[in-house]
């Protein structure tokens, strides 16, 4: 926990937060607006159809 | 996959540049309401996580869904100043135009299933089913309206991860790259 708390006081500036949020957003832009469809494993519904 | 590779390649380009400032670059970067962003994913989830099947019964997830992509739409105007935006905001209108062209879903073909999926036959893939932890339905292309909008373009094997994607998902990584570049310095001009 003392770690942690030491970690937090030395990364957790707000720059880093603000970075760290940009990155996470951009992400989640990056799934939500795209979310290319994926191969193999036939999204589930090759199993599911006894495949 | 490819977005994913879009982050990352956005990065190292970030990096190439700016080197050692790459990180106040990147978080200089004048972005407005994140967390539409975040909403955004968390709306689409349920529908990533559900196993193919018929499209009524994943009514819910698709009302979910669309309603993230309004979400998405409101965070691209909130900040349509920022070039990479606008280019991320045209990809994610030319992926909407398609979506709402086919009843609520991406269009994906059996042809382009096979190709992602390996060991697999067009024929095999039954159709006006949703195609499992995607936002897909799979259509015949004379079936799909705005054909070339739709996941048609793919990273077929030895690509780890075979993918089909839009051209529309194009032009969102194509965006991501370009704001990950950070904001634009303005040149002072000394008289």
């Amino acid at each position: 926990m003392q770690k942690l708390n030491k970690f937090w006081l030395q990364y957790g500036t707000p720059h880093n937060l603000r970075l760290l949020y940009i990155l996470l957003a951009l992400i989640a832009l990056a799934i939500a607006g795209g979310a290319p469809s994926g191969g193999g494993g036939g999204g589930g519904l090759m199993r599911s159809i006894g495949y | 996959m490819i977005l994913a590779l879009a982050v990352a390649l956005g990065l190292v380009a970030s990096f190439i540049h700016y080197r050692d400032r790459v990180f106040r670059q990147i978080a200089a970067i004048p972005l407005h309401s994140l967390w539409l962003a975040g909403l955004a994913l968390v709306l689409q989830w349920p529908l990533l996580q559900t196993k193919g099947g018929s499209v009524q019964s994943v009514q819910a997830q698709q009302v979910l869904f669309l309603l993230s992509l309004l979400m998405l739409l409101i965070f691209v105007w909130r900040n349509r100043q920022l070039k990479g935006i606008q280019i991320v905001g045209l990809g994610v209108i030319c992926n909407l135009l398609v979506i709402l062209a086919n009843g609520g879903w991406m269009p994906i073909t059996p042809q382009t299933l096979a190709h992602i999926n390996p060991g697999t036959v067009p024929e095999q893939w039954p159709v006006q089913v949703h195609y499992g932890y995607s936002k897909d339905i799979i259509l015949l292309r004379q079936q799909t309206k705005l054909w070339a909008l739709s996941d048609i373009l793919v990273l077929p094997p030895p690509f780890p991860h075979p993918t089909a994607f839009s051209s529309g998902d194009l032009l969102i990584a194509l965006g991501i790259i370009v704001l990950l570049q950070g904001p634009v310095e303005k040149k002072t001009t000394t008289p």
